[in-house]
């Protein structure tokens, strides 16, 4: 049989297609679509509740830096978009990449799915309508600019207080207005152009105004802050309970594990799945008295017995 | 003494039962508790279900819970005993018509603990069906049959 690569388990199955059936594969499939729902529903949860004006908020790296994996695209996502695309330094679009990885990637997931035979009912919950997305779009929008209107308020009113005395000239606003459709490019990486003036390139440090009669200096821009980030120093440190390596739970589990290794292989029912779900209509195979044939046949003669009862009746 | 033995009283805790009990032979008795016979075999299953802790679950289930199951496994005569591991249903060779259950009750302990050993050693090496090892006077008889023909 050729040799088929799979992508999600990470390494090669010689037993060609046969591998998807595998329990192993099912199971990271399982894991992979599980965190893929949980961070679907979470981000619609939030773009449906979510009162955009005050979603929107100044960058922080330390908590809108999240990624999530797809496993249909095959790659990283950022989970929160940023205006202006990643090196400029605007605001946070809350879930704004994530949603809009969900709602492109039909294509990705269609193929996904065939490839490893997921159940077709968990594949409307990766993904997102187009008209969802298109609402998302336009709340993202109007909150985009109430926030902008509530910085220029700020930077006035700092301005204000601290140079009242000299008149500068007004300032251009920190961002030109964007139609929805351009939103989309905020979450491409954008390549670093031409820096347009904002607040954080404010110059707020001492007045550098008696330099100009003699010599002028160049200024090349503060290097601390520029990020809006927060030193390292001053975020939080998370207190030492965190447990380094294996849990006493996880152990166990490993111990579990090892014990099946030492039994045979060829033993009866040695890869059934014991944490299957199944229906109410489930039976187990069952070699009846009268069948001939193989075990799970009688299943489908009891089932094909008991309508044609039913009929009867 | 069915009291002594865990009981399962519907068709989904039966599923349960099949899907969950792993590398163990799962014990399913199909009867009802106050039947003569019965008595008498869940006193055996009882009596040795702790020196088999470690091959075998043994459960108790009302033939009248599970009208399902009890016409898919042709439970026509009770108490009837059922065997499975890890999920598979295990066949025995009892010598009687039907090899698909134990019907009527054991005469001794030691035949139980047998039959449950021979099963145990017969699907870690992959057997789908063995032989068992009662003496064949020790089984009940009795007359299988055909649909009611």
């Amino acid at each position: 049989m050729a040799v088929h690569y799979c992508g999600l388990c990470r390494r090669s199955a010689f037993t060609g297609r046969r591998h998807r059936y595998s329990t192993g594969h099912r199971r990271r499939l399982r894991e992979a679509l599980g965190q893929l729902q949980e961070a679907t529903a979470a981000a619609r949860a939030a773009a449906a509740v979510a009162d955009g004006a005050a979603a929107v908020r100044r960058y922080d790296p330390a908590e809108h830096d999240g990624r999530v994996w797809c496993p249909c695209c095959g790659r990283g996502v950022q989970r929160h978009g940023r205006r202006g695309g990643l090196e400029r330094g605007g605001p946070t679009l809350p879930h704004a990449g994530l949603l809009w990885r969900l709602a492109g990637h039909r294509r990705e997931t269609a193929r996904f799915w065939r490839e490893n035979r997921a159940e077709a009912a968990l594949r409307e919950r990766c993904l997102v309508p187009a008209e969802e997305y298109e609402r998302f779009a336009q709340a993202l929008e109007q909150a985009l600019a109430e926030h902008q209107r509530r910085e220029e308020e700020r930077i006035l009113q700092v301005r204000s207080v601290t140079s009242p005395q000299r008149p500068r000239p007004p300032l251009a606003p920190p961002h030109r207005c964007v139609p929805a459709d351009e939103l989309v490019s905020y979450f491409r990486d954008s390549p670093c152009g031409a820096e347009e003036p904002g607040p954080s390139r404010m110059q707020t440090g001492p007045d550098l105004a008696w330099m100009e009669s003699s010599k002028v200096l160049t200024f090349i821009g503060h290097q601390v802050g520029v990020t809006g980030a927060k030193p390292p120093w001053l975020t939080e440190e998370e207190d030492g309970s965190k447990q380094i390596g294996p849990s006493y739970e996880e152990f166990l589990k490993h111990k579990e594990k090892q014990k099946l290794k030492k039994l045979p292989v060829e033993r009866v029912g040695a890869n059934f799945d014991h944490t299957s779900q199944t229906s109410d209509s489930w039976l187990p195979s069952f070699g009846r008295v009268w069948n001939h044939g193989r075990r799970w046949q009688s299943r489908h003669q009891f089932r094909t017995e008991s309508g044609e009862k039913k009929k009867k009746r | 003494m069915s009291f002594l033995l865990p009981k399962l009283t519907c068709k989904r805790e039966v599923d349960q039962a099949i899907k969950s009990v792993a590398e163990k032979v799962l014990v399913l008795r199909f009867g009802r508790d106050n039947d003569a016979v019965c008595l008498q075999l869940d006193d055996i299953l009882a009596k040795t279900a702790h020196d088999l802790s470690k091959m075998a679950v043994i459960y108790l289930v009302d033939v009248n819970n599970v009208p399902v199951y009890t016409q898919y496994f042709d439970i026509s005569y009770i108490p009837s005993t059922v065997f499975f591991f890890n999920g598979q249903h295990m066949k025995v060779d009892y010598g009687s018509p039907d090899h698909t259950k134990f019907v009527g009750s054991f005469k001794t302990k030691q035949d139980f603990i047998d039959l449950i050993e021979v099963i145990y050693r017969g699907a870690m090496r992959g057997k789908l069906i063995v032989r068992s090892p009662i003496d064949p006077n020790n089984i009940p008889k009795y007359d299988l049959l055909y649909q009611g023909i």
